[in-house]
């Protein structure tokens, strides 16, 4: 049999077996092959490969096209075009290929990126209106726009366009090597909509815009390539497809009116930056093709609801984006250009009010959206709005409830709580007054949380949505930074659950860096709420867990907060170098990070660090340099405030930054002298913007706090100007602080000011000249400062105090005759500066210690103990001469320094007399 | 009307210089095809003057051939400079593995196709229209002068004969 008919018997009986079922196949060729196996062998290889799949012998076709274009593209380097010699291949843009130029005119070299252009330059006409758009395109001068410089023809007729050569990255691949916050994504964003903007005042619409042509570079600006470009190369209506309906450009970026060939406007490129926005918001591209084809573009992009970017955003992302952000992109993705924003500065206008927390223009139907702006409108209402919107939930709920335990139903009712637990929380998380009604929500969503997890114990991911809801339950209750109900211990209790929760979940040996920083964010919790309720020694193990997980899977954002935590830990036992050293790396990684990823979030980090840092130096002393970190901070939290005005954190912030400056003004180590006056115009705006903040939220319970502290340094101030005027102001904050410390008596500030108020309002009685009452006074001071003794909280705490409480009641016993009772306070004051930590200790401690041994040289001497009196003075000279060694130099020192010597020199002569 | 042979030589070199100005790729995952560069070809050499060409699918049809040549020239160009200067002497095991698993090129698609052409030449050449040129079925159909549904045959049947022929296995 000749082979060409032998082929055809073959194809013949595959073709008709081919599409038969297996058994009806044997069977075929079981009668047609009876007596030609190897027929049937040949029939059975070819069915083995049948299949419609041809892409490898697309794929092997497509390699060996590509592998030519770029074998070709290279035979160009070396050559010369105009004054440009072409140095290599930078890339394939959607026009053709990019070439890296260098221009040498022998005075000065220039680097370029040369472009040539699949264009058709077939007229004089098209010609010339091609040179006419390139000096448009070279007119166009913004910074953030690379720039046209030169342009012209090869030999064989290809234009070439000659652009500033831009070293740079796509603005999506920037933002996710380094992992940008959302504001820091918006910002760029919003440089991007500007250029943009610009170039449309001068009449140029881009039509090609997408993260290829916006690139940034090192130092994080913005370059827009290719600007009008795509009308050089096709003038007609369309630059997505060519004459024959082929695609020209990527179709991820492009508008309907593109993809139906309809003309281009500005609108067009508000179409393709809503894309370009919906890419940096959540890592995917706006739209899904199903298949690379021009039908499905035009049934994607013509036909398909436009995606929200929050239905593309991983879980923690998409809380962000829901409401004001899925409604810009939307907009800008409208179907109908017309509906679109009017203009990409309109646009950009819209992102600009979501920074800053004011309503957008582009709305949804979120609800809440509606119920956040609701709320920052009707403050007082915020309770009842909640309660509303509780039991309408509730309702829906329940009702589920009862239909039970559907999967779909278990899924909804934990959206549901979510979403609660999140979006509404989140909403109103910093609003003033939102404090219980922030405890209402959360408990709600936790119960339904809590029911779930019941009948799902082994769904990690649900464990750790309820560990965050036990987080942000402890967060309402009593974190100490953020407005909350003052319930220290139920905060903790909490924070143990949601720490437990996440420990148990993600295993044994973490490895997930989510996963690790969620745990990283309990061990801080912990650390936070155990140093608020004075149990600072059991939080350092959390601090240093925190610490190594952020070594390994944080980002300087986490090492910031571990820092903050080590220099807080390391102020409340006392160690100011070890303070100093933690807050100034925190403060040095903030400053690198606002300047890398300039932002709200960055400054707000700055203006944390810089007040830490304003208040250690407070501590240490070192007035000057305080000043100016606290000069700092201020500047920048009063920034932030004026950007985020719902924000209270910022204004808590400004009060605690102003009572720091009011100490700084009055401290007894300052060279200029005291200078209470100004201290007292610090405690007043300080007091002043936590009671307008109390009035705001009068269920949080730390900004009650903060205004008995300023209320308490203006009457302690006035002590030092007016005794007299003092003691009202005293007695006006006593109940107060009693009610304070009702509310929460495991609070450990509360107890601590009540009883440094009572030595200050003793201190303030005797300066007034009452030493009888300034006695009875200072004995409830002493009282009360010992019962603060008991137990370990505060222990570090109450000995600096008890040095200083017995101390001046001592002075009074000793002024007043009672020698005896005075020698008891000299002993006692001795017995608790002895367990003082000097060598770091803070200047102030060294005051109290050099009065108690001074005070005590008096009493020896007034028992006629010289030599004790002489010891006991030696020991004030050696601490007061300390600050000499820590370059200290006051009014105050040289006075106390002069009183002693007196003193001493008085013994003396008594001495030898007797 | 000018007969298409006498074009050739213009294809050939419009190909080439689209070639050098085209993107290679619109995107990662996304081979450049030739189809799109004979659709280039052919809006610039019939864009002026349409008389040459009858239809498009005619030009396809010449311009698959061309292409298929381009493209194996270079692929063999290429193996040459590779192979040039010292040949490595291999085990004689080594070499049967090479043989085995290595995967199919451009090379031996195109010995394939020869293969092919030797038993029945319509076959190779509705393969190459198909995939060198990325002609439809009704395209091909049209431009050999075929009925759809021979075309579709044959495509399916060549098709397994070709992808048999070069499975690694075989």
């Amino acid at each position: 049999m000749p082979s060409d008919s032998r082929l055809r018997l073959v194809q013949e009986l595959f073709l008709r077996v081919a599409d038969l079922p297996l058994h009806e196949r044997a069977a075929v060729l079981d009668a047609e092959c009876a007596h030609d196996p190897e027929l049937r062998g040949e029939i059975e290889s070819l069915l083995a490969h049948d299949g419609t799949d041809s892409t490898f012998i697309s794929d092997l076709i497509g390699e060996g096209t590509t592998a030519v274009t770029s074998a070709l593209e290279e035979r160009w380097i070396g050559r010369h075009l105009g004054a440009w010699r072409i140095t290599g291949v930078l890339g394939r843009g959607g026009m053709g290929a990019v070439y890296a130029a260098e221009r040498d005119d022998g005075a000065f070299r220039q680097r370029a990126a040369l472009k040539l252009i699949r264009a058709h330059l077939d007229s004089e006409h098209v010609r010339r209106r091609f040179v006419e758009e390139r000096q448009i395109l070279a007119q166009l001068n913004h910074p953030n726009i690379a720039r046209l410089l030169d342009g012209g023809e090869t030999d064989d007729g290809v234009p070439f366009l000659v652009m500033e050569a831009v070293e740079g990255v796509p603005i999506t691949e920037h933002c996710a090597s380094r992992n940008a916050s959302l504001a820091e994504r918006l910002r760029l964003f919003i440089t991007v909509c500007h250029a943009v903007h610009f170039a449309h005042t001068q009449l140029v619409v881009h039509r090609d815009l997408k993260p290829g042509n916006i690139l940034v570079d090192a130092k994080g600006t913005v370059k827009l390539l290719d600007f009008g470009i795509a009308k050089l190369i096709a003038p007609g209506a369309s630059t997505l497809l060519t004459r024959e309906g082929e695609l020209a450009l990527t179709p991820d970026y492009a508008s309907p009116e593109q993809l139906r060939g309809e003309p281009v406007a500005t609108s067009t490129d508000v179409y393709s930056l809503g894309a370009v926005l919906f890419e940096l918001l959540t890592g995917a591209r706006a739209h899904t093709f199903g298949a690379y084809t021009l039908p499905e573009f035009v049934r994607v992009i013509c036909e398909e609801r436009s995606p929200l970017p929050s239905e593309h955003a991983a879980p923690r992302v998409a809380r962000s984006l829901r409401g004001d952000l899925d409604n810009i992109v939307s907009t800008a993705l409208r179907k109908d250009a017309a509906r679109r924003y009017a203009s990409v500065e309109r646009m950009a206008e819209d992102v600009e009010r979501f920074l800053h927390g004011h309503p957008v223009l582009a709305r949804g139907d979120a609800w809440s959206y509606r119920a956040g702006k609701f709320i920052r409108r009707n403050r007082a209402a915020v309770a009842a709005a909640v309660l509303v919107a509780l039991s309408l939930v509730a309702g829906i709920v329940g009702t589920m409830w009862q239909a039970r335990r559907a999967e779909r139903r278990f899924q909804q009712v934990r959206g549901l709580a979510n979403t609660f637990l999140f979006d509404f929380h989140d909403e109103i998380r910093d609003l003033p007054g939102s404090t219980r009604a922030r405890e209402l929500v959360v408990r709600t969503a936790l119960k339904y949380l809590d029911n779930l997890s019941q009948e799902a114990r082994n769904d990690a991911q649900l464990q750790m949505e309820l560990a965050a809801a036990y987080e942000k339950v402890g967060d309402v209750l009593g974190n100490p930074r953020n407005p909350n109900l003052g319930r220290t211990d139920d905060a903790l209790g909490s924070y143990r659950k949601s720490l437990a929760l996440r420990e148990t979940a993600s295993g044994s040996a973490i490895d997930d860096a989510d996963e690790a920083r969620a745990v990283l964010q309990s061990h801080l919790r912990m650390a936070d709420i155990l140093t608020a309720a004075g149990k600072s020694d059991v939080a350092d193990p959390h601090v240093e867990q925190a610490a190594t997980l952020a070594n390994r899977f944080g980002q300087p954002g986490d090492q910031l907060e571990v820092l903050m935590r080590r220099g807080d830990l390391a102020l409340r036992r006392g160690n100011i170098v070890a303070t100093e050293g933690a807050y100034r790396r925190a403060m040095a990684i903030a400053v690198d990070e606002a300047r890398l990823h300039p932002g709200l979030r960055a400054s707000t980090a700055v203006a944390w660090a810089a007040s830490r840092v304003g208040h250690v130096y407070k501590l240490a002393s070192r007035q000057k340099e305080c000043l100016e970190a606290l000069g700092i901070a201020l500047g920048a939290t009063k920034e932030l405030a004026a950007a985020e005005p719902d924000r209270t954190s910022h204004l808590r912030q400004i009060v605690t930054i102003h009572n720091d400056r009011g100490d700084a003004l009055r401290s007894p180590f300052a060279s200029e002298g005291m200078q209470p006056r100004l201290s007292l115009l610090e405690y007043e705006e300080s007091l002043r913007l936590a009671e307008q903040l109390a009035k705001a939220d009068p269920s949080d319970f730390s900004i009650r706090i903060s205004v008995l502290l300023a209320k308490l340094q203006v009457a302690d101030t006035w002590r030092e100007i007016d005794p007299a005027r003092a003691l009202p102001m005293f007695e006006a904050i006593f109940d107060e602080l009693e009610e304070a410390r009702r509310a929460d008596p495991s609070n450990f500030q509360a107890t601590l000011f009540a009883a440094l108020t009572r030595v200050a309002y003793a201190n303030a009685t005797a300066a007034a000249g009452d030493l009888r009452n300034a006695l009875v006074r200072h004995d409830e001071a002493v009282r009360r400062i010992t019962a603060m003794r008991t137990g370990d909280r505060g222990r570090s705490i109450s000995r600096r105090d008890s040095t200083k409480a017995h101390t001046d009641r001592g002075a009074i016993r000793l002024a007043l005759g009672d020698v005896e009772g005075a020698a008891d306070d000299a002993r006692l004051c001795r017995e608790f500066a002895s367990q003082i930590v000097m060598t770091e200790g803070r200047p102030l401690d060294v005051r109290d210690v050099a009065l108690c041994y001074g005070f005590s040289g008096d009493v020896a001497r007034r028992q006629g103990h010289d030599a004790d009196a002489a010891r006991w003075y030696g020991s004030a000279r050696t601490w007061w001469n300390d600050f000499a060694r820590r370059k200290l130099d006051s009014p105050f020192l040289r006075e106390q320094l002069a009183s002693l010597a007196r003193r001493r020199n008085a013994l003396r002569r008594k001495g030898p007399a007797e | 009307m000018t007969h298409i042979d006498d074009l050739v030589p213009h294809v050939y070199q419009e190909l080439r210089r689209i070639a050098v100005a085209y993107l290679r790729s619109q995107r990662p995952d996304h081979t450049l095809q030739p189809t799109a560069l004979l659709n280039e070809a052919y809006i610039r050499l019939a864009g002026a003057d349409d008389s040459q060409w009858n239809n498009r699918t005619h030009f396809f049809a010449t311009a698959a051939a061309i292409m298929r040549n381009i493209l194996v020239d270079h692929a063999r160009a290429r193996q040459a400079e590779k192979r040039g200067g010292g040949a490595t002497l291999i085990s004689l095991d080594s070499a049967q593995e090479q043989a085995a698993g290595k995967p199919a090129d451009l090379i031996a698609l195109d010995d394939a196709l020869r293969a092919l052409a030797a038993e029945d030449e319509r076959k190779a050449r509705v393969l190459e229209l198909r995939y060198f040129a990325g002609l439809s079925v009704e395209e091909t159909a049209e431009a050999l002068g075929l009925s759809v549904a021979t075309v579709g045959r044959e495509t399916r049947f060549a098709t397994a004969w070709l992808r048999r022929e070069l499975s690694p296995a075989s």
